[in-house]
Formats: C-alpha cells, structure tokens, sequence
C-alpha cells in the first residue's frame, strides 16, 4: 500500500473502515473508483454527502426522514392506535413490505445488549413511553430480532408500558433462534405479524 | 497436506457475530478447549445443525473440525443441553448473564483448558436460570472468576503485617498491591483505599473456597453489597485498565 500515490492510500484508508472491508478488498474499489470516468466518481461522492445532509431522523418515530417527519408518519391513512417497535430501519423497512401492516412505527435504534455495554437508557425507550401517554395509542407491537437482544428488549419494553392501559403484544417468531427479520420472507413476516402474543411482564 | 482433527465437548456460548449473509462467527468457552472461536457456517438458515444453538449463555454438545490450531474451527453442530431461556425473560437476568459472561472472556486466554471455571460459568448460569437475580450471589461469582482465573485477591491477612482477618475490625484494599492492609498498616502512600469491614472480607473469602454450588446462597448486608461491588469493580478496572463494557449498563440497571 505504501508504494501507492498519496491521494490513492487516503481513499483506500477511507474505504478499509467500512464493516466486512479489508485492506484488500478496500484497494480494489479504490483503484475501481480511480479508474471510472470523473462525473462517475463525482456522482458517488455526492451521494455520500447527499445522504450526511438530507437524511434526518423522523421526530415521532425516530425513522430515516427526508424532512422533520417520516413518510409513514406524515401518512394520514395510518393508524396511530398502534404502534409496531422495531430495532431498526431495515425492519421497519421488511415489515412495511409485507403490506399487511397500517400503523405506525417506532425505532430503537439498537437492543438491549450489555455486552456491547448498550442498557435501556441508551435505547429510545423513554420516547416510546412518552407517544403511548400522549397519544391515543391501544397496543405496541413488538418486533424486535428473535435473538437473545431482541427477546430481552422485548421483554424490557413489557415492563416498561406496564400500568399505561396500552396491551403489549410480540410478533409471532417462536423460539429467539438467533434470526434477523430482515431476511425473513414475506409470508412469514406477514403471518408473524398477524399471530402475536401478548408480552408478559414476568 | 493439511491435518483435520474432529473433537467434541461442551460448550457455553460467549458472543457471536454475523460473518456475510448466512453465516455466523461463535465466540465458545469450551470444557475441554477453553475459549475457541469457530464459523458456522449457514447458521442463519440451518436450525437442524445450530436448533437455536448459537446464542448467548446457551449450553450445548458442540462437535467441531480444526485445522490449523491458531485459526477459527468449523462447527459442525451444536446440540442443546440447556438454552437457560429464563436469561432472556428478565432484563435483570440478562445483565447479570452478561456480566459473569464478559469476565470469561476478558480473562480467558485463547486455548486455554480451564474446567473449574467452565463449571463455575454454567453453576451460575443454572442457578440465575432457576432462581431469582440476587447481587450478593453476582459478586460472590465475579469474586470466583476471578479466582479461576489467578487474580484472587489476598484477603486473608493484612499484605504488611501479616494481622489475619479474624484480629481486626476494618481493613482497606488497595487494588495496587491486590489485597488488603490493616488499619494500622495502611498509609497515605497507598492509592485509593477502600474501606471494608470483616464481615465483607469474611463473605468475599468464602466465595473463592467453598463448593461453587453454594456461592449462590451467600447473603449481604446493606453495607457488604456496596463495599463488595466497589471492591470487585476496581479491582477488575485496575486489572484490565478499563471497565468491562457491562459496567455502564449495571449502573443503569441498579434499584432506585
Ligand atoms: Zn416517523
Ligand atoms: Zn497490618
């Protein structure tokens, strides 16, 4: 790498930090980008600062949002009685492919997880707890990963709306077998969704 | 040519990580391979070879292919012995799974056989699995990791006068020297003592000896359960360098 020009080493420097990339592969996409025509190149870059400047947090329900809210939330045919909780915007993403869900979202950015030292108060929690006493919501479904993480979240999420009136249900995905809905068809997701069981506070 | 070698042993799940799209990195404490790191491969589409075997704290049969010893074995199958799905019901629980689970492998070397403490490891998980989150039992199985692992800390006498225990009141840890001094012993110089009284000492000492199966019935004062976990956390950080990474999220989760 060290007999590569400067400008070279930087971007393959740059690319080696993304997850699942190594020096290797990172020198390839460079000399890839060293190589396409300049407009070509221009256009990545842009599309890199495009999403740094334009892609926001929705203020309600903490979904990707080209303005100050989420193209679910701005939505008036949504149904704001329930809220689905989701780990992240892939999820959310998956469940609304199955067009089998009206209403309305809310992301955690993250789960429960000590390991990575991540605790409820690192999660959107208390963001949820504020839409289930303001609004006129009737049940939060669960539809975090069936992991270890996502199971505990859940389970976090039961404790935490207890005593608010509002019925806590999990999606259907059985046993946490250490799955990742965003991999899971469709149908499945979809039948999930419409078999849940209600979260038990313990 | 290569030399495959096939083992079989139990195995506790420490951490695992998604490698591509269908395949999962497994971080293991094994009973007779210590800690080992293997792929499973199409983990996240076989539940005949991995039945929902590859997550946190789960207790199973693995069998698995080495080849080169410094690299990551191929898990051929794990089959479960214990998944302690109670660890996954109580947020509390899975804290303190977490905890126990992060000294193992923070103080466990690669490949290093070590049964007292893979027993240690699933006594505790079987027991917090079982019964009720309890803190006095947590620090009494922290104390006891680190004991398997080498760095008890000297708590039977004073490290200057040699004074045991039952011949005074109070005494103080000093992290630095890994162990305690008498309160005549004690001086300026010494960085960061804390205070513990003899009934702490007497608890925490207990811990490191008696049958691990009774470590789960230790009882603490008030007083004992705040001087046990100070002394137990700066411990580690004066070992480590740092906090373990559950340190923040056990702040968290602490009672008000
Ligand atoms: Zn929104
Ligand atoms: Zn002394």
């Amino acid at each position: 790498m060290k007999t590569y020009p400067q400008p070279l080493q930087k971007l393959i420097k740059e690319l080696a930090r993304f997850p699942g990339i190594g020096e290797k592969t990172a020198a390839r996409l460079a000399n890839f980008i060293l190589h396409e025509s300049e407009e070509e190149a221009k256009s990545l870059a842009f599309a890199i600062i495009e999403v740094k400047e334009k892609i926001k947090l929705c203020r309600i329900c903490y979904n990707l949002a080209e303005g100050p809210i989420c193209s679910v939330c701005a939505d008036a045919k949504r149904d704001r009685g329930v809220i689905c909780v989701v780990e992240d915007p892939d999820s959310l993403m998956a469940i609304e492919e199955t067009n089998d869900f009206n209403g309305v979202y809310h992301v955690l950015h993250g789960s429960f997880s000590p390991l990575d030292g991540v605790g409820p108060e690192d999660l959107r929690l208390k963001e949820l707890l504020t839409r289930v006493e303001e609004g006129p919501v009737k049940e939060v479904i669960v539809a975090t990963h069936p992991t270890t993480q996502g199971e505990a979240t859940a389970v976090l999420i039961g404790k935490s709306l207890k005593e608010k009136g509002v019925k806590v249900t999990r999606i259907a995905l059985g046993v946490p077998v250490g799955g990742d809905l965003r991999y899971m068809d469709r149908l499945t997701l979809g039948k999930a969704l419409s078999f849940r069981r209600s979260v038990d506070e313990g | 040519m290569q030399v495959k070698t096939h083992h079989e042993t139990e195995a506790i799940v420490l951490r695992t990580y998604d490698y591509g799209d269908y395949d999962r990195v497994v971080r293991l404490f094994t009973r007779h391979f210590g800690k080992i790191a293997g792929m499973a491969k199409g983990a996240r589409n076989s539940r005949r070879r991995f039945p929902g075997t590859l997550e946190p704290w789960c207790l199973s049969r693995v069998s698995f292919i080495q080849t080169t010893p410094e690299k990551l074995v191929f898990l051929e199958r794990c089959e479960p012995i214990d998944y302690f799905s109670e660890l996954r019901r109580d947020p509390v629980k899975t804290m303190y799974a977490a905890r126990i689970g992060e000294m193992v492998d923070t103080f466990s070397p690669e490949r290093k056989k070590n049964e007292e403490l893979f027993d240690t490891f699933s006594c505790f998980l079987s027991m917090l699995n079982e019964k009720g989150a309890e803190e006095a039992s947590l620090i009494g199985f922290e104390m006891r990791v680190l004991a398997c692992v080498g760095y008890a800390p000297a708590l039977d006498r004073c490290l200057s006068c040699q004074k045991g225990v039952e011949e005074g009141k109070s005494f103080f840890f000093v992290a630095e020297v890994g162990g305690i001094k008498c309160d005549q012993c004690i001086s300026p110089r010494d960085s960061s003592p804390i205070r513990v009284n003899r009934g702490t000492i007497k608890a925490l000492l207990f811990t490191i000896t008696c049958p691990i199966d009774k470590i789960g019935r230790m009882r603490l004062t008030f007083r004992s359960l705040k001087e046990g976990r100070l002394l137990v956390d700066t411990f580690i950080r004066h070992l480590l360098g740092r906090n373990l990474r559950t340190a923040r999220v056990l702040e968290q989760m602490e009672p008000r």
